[in-house]
């Protein structure tokens, strides 16, 4: 059983400093090279017919700001088009979007009241009356910049790309601490991580909002999964499997609302850690196997995948080095290997981790923010302690044949 | 509506790769004189616990023993934890208690109520391993002092090096990455023996009982916490710096 202990901390502690190679080698390309060009200066005489998708669930306090913001957008009127979903609310939502729906014929209101809830099921039905070329998704409370849907459309020019993330920016971050410290976590994931996974030519992640993707290819992979509560990580991994390119765009910005409350906050991380879990099951094997794809994006595919793994693992490793110390065998080694295995994860790793966070500072070019960078250890054990918590519980329910639920983030606005 | 705040993505700044060998040296430097002073430091380091120790009133003795080649002094001090035999059941059903009031449920839950809810477990298995198996823990204050200095050798000898990586790709000149590597030793060094001393005399009045939790909590937790914020300073100034440079923008 000590023996056992031992290995495994060793195994833990190795795939952590795995993990904090990996992403210092993101924050490094982001410090020390210049980016990969995109597309978006790309004039376009006929631009691609875009169909607009806004899910929505009880959405009456953000509803009319996205229909106002899209509105404005700069795009011809006659190839956009807006459809904004009603799934299952029981407040004003539906009557909001049907006011503009009146008031602009860009809009078209689609009203859920029977069939399977959650944003998958509603992208699913609203894709089937789409009559774009490509399909833009945004959250309710997003507010896109008015050339964003220009922007964003702008890489499709390459007929190899499936799908566009843009650069998601809170918009609330002076709210309180939390928004405050998901602001320095997010700066990280956009500017440090998918930058430079699209540098590097690995797999940048379609976000499932203030992103946009190919019909012809959402229909070619076989659509989304109303399984699966991350559609957006499912269908990144469907398009690469399938050939199609995934590009991100950090110049389109957008900017939503975070979560202001920790309750939602875990809400939030909640789905997340089993929708992208649901998937590392789903794609790791064929991403490991599928012919065509290179040695590198592979394995970083697969570590993307496992990365709420890592919660788990983490969590097994202090309750292995628990075990040692009360059996008295926790010796320096171990101490040893904990400490740099943590320290490598924290300082290096994983969850839009500190190296991360610092260069996205940096390139931002906002010093103050990153005084609070010391109490995103606090967020991260919380990250930890809810991923675990959630991915067991997952797995119980699994067993017992239940599927989760999606759960709706809160709104603040 | 709301309105959006600045617009953030188009900077790059394009950083030249040359000063990450000068900031490798920068961390390292610290790191070897550390190795080269080791027994001075390792000396110092206890000889001021022992101090401290005796300017609280807590009676102190010596131990010589080997870090490696290194000789190292560490302080011993006698528990006495409370003789009443329920005082760990007491700590166990206070702890199991306060752990599930601070992580049950779920959707309450917020950082603090994690980190002391865990620490609220720890202490309940703690108390738990004391009532029915206390005379088979297998420390005493003593080889805590020992096994706590022999790991915060490992993380002064770490934390430079590891600053030296992360601050060798940002524009700071080679001065102010020594400046950041030296402090952060000096200062692992100062707080480790602050921490030190505390967790004795803890262990002194309270008993072992809080060993576990004060190993956890207080130890490598702490280390990282500092080191981040070191980081923190350090990226906020090279910001501050960056900004009167001119600019590269790219997309």
């Amino acid at each position: 059983m000590v023996i056992a202990a031992k290995i495994y901390l060793v195994i833990a502690a190795v795939l952590l400093v795995v993990y904090a190679i990996r992403h210092s080698i993101f924050s490094l390309n982001r410090l020390l090279y210049t980016n990969r060009h995109g597309l978006q200066d790309v004039f376009d005489s006929k631009p691609p017919s875009i169909t607009v998708l806004i899910p929505m669930h009880n959405e009456e306090r953000v509803a009319d700001h996205i229909l106002e913001a899209l509105l404005v957008a700069e795009y011809p009127r006659d190839r956009l088009q807006i459809i904004a979903i009603d799934d299952h609310s029981t407040d004003t939502t539906l009557q909001i979007i049907r006011h503009y729906a009146e008031r602009d014929s860009r809009i078209r209101a689609l009203h859920r009241g029977n069939g399977r809830r959650g944003k998958p099921a509603a992208l699913d039905e609203a894709i089937r009356m789409a009559a774009g070329e490509l399909i833009m998704v945004f959250d309710a409370d997003y507010l896109p910049g008015r050339g964003l849907v220009r922007e964003l459309a702008a890489p499709f020019v390459d007929p190899a790309v499936g799908a566009v993330m843009g650069r998601v920016v809170p918009l609330n971050c002076g709210a309180n601490l939390l928004t405050r410290l998901l602001d320095l976590e997010r700066a990280a994931g956009y500017q440090v991580d998918q930058q430079a996974r699209h540098n590097l030519r690995l797999i940048p992640q379609y976000g499932g909002t203030a992103g946009a993707f190919r019909k012809s290819a959402y229909h070619a992979v076989g659509g989304f999964d109303a399984n699966v509560l991350s559609e957006d990580t499912e269908l990144t991994f469907r398009l690469k499997l399938a050939g199609w390119s995934v590009v991100y765009a950090n110049r389109c910005e957008c900017y939503e609302e975070v979560p202001q409350t920790w309750g939602a906050r875990i809400r939030q991380i909640r789905r997340w850690a089993i929708g992208h879990t649901q998937c590392f099951v789903r794609f790791a094997l064929p991403m490991l196997t599928r012919p065509g794809l290179r040695a590198i994006e592979r394995i970083d595919g697969v570590m993307l995948l496992a990365i709420y793994l890592i919660a788990p693992l983490l969590t097994l490793a202090l309750v292995s080095a628990l075990f040692l110390f009360f059996t008295g065998a926790l010796s320096v080694l171990n101490a040893f290997l904990l400490t740099f295995g943590i320290m490598a994860f924290n300082s290096v790793g994983n969850f839009a981790s500190f190296f991360q966070i610092g260069t996205a500072v940096l390139l931002d070019g906002s010093a103050e923010r990153v005084r609070l960078l010391p109490l995103n250890v606090l967020n991260f054990a919380l990250s930890i302690f809810v991923v675990t918590a959630a991915l067991i519980t997952h797995g119980a329910r699994c067993m017992l044949g239940r599927r989760t639920a999606w759960q709706k983030t809160g709104r603040f606005r | 509506m709301p309105s959006p705040p600045y617009h953030r993505s188009y900077r790059h700044l394009s950083l030249g790769a040359t000063g990450i060998g000068w900031s490798l040296c920068c961390g390292l430097l610290p790191s070897l004189t550390l190795l080269i002073f080791a027994p001075a430091i390792l000396r110092f380091h206890s000889r001021w616990v022992i101090a401290l120790l005796e300017w609280i009133g807590i009676p102190v003795s010596e131990r010589a023993t080997y870090l490696g080649r290194l000789p190292v002094i560490v302080p011993e001090v006698g528990s006495y934890a409370p003789a009443h035999s329920r005082y760990p059941a007491v700590v166990a059903i206070v702890g199991c208690i306060a752990a599930a009031v601070l992580l049950i449920p779920l959707s309450r839950l917020t950082p603090l109520r994690v980190i002391s809810g865990l620490a609220a477990l720890l202490c309940g298995i703690s108390g738990t391993f004391f009532y029915f198996a206390g005379e088979r823990f297998p420390y005493t204050a003593g080889t805590f002092a020992d096994v706590w200095l022999r790991a915060e050798f490992v993380v002064w000898l770490i934390a430079p090096f590891l600053l030296s990586i992360i601050l060798g790709a940002l524009p700071l000149p080679s001065g102010m990455t020594l400046l950041y590597t030296t402090m952060t030793v000096l200062y692992a060094v100062w707080f480790s023996a602050v921490r030190l001393t505390l967790l004795l005399t803890l262990f002194h009045f309270a008993g072992l009982i809080w060993m576990p939790a004060a190993y956890f909590f207080a130890g490598f937790m702490i280390d990282f916490f500092y080191l981040v914020g070191f980081y923190s300073i350090a990226i906020c100034r090279t910001t501050r710096i960056v900004r009167k440079h001119r600019e590269v923008w790219q997309w």
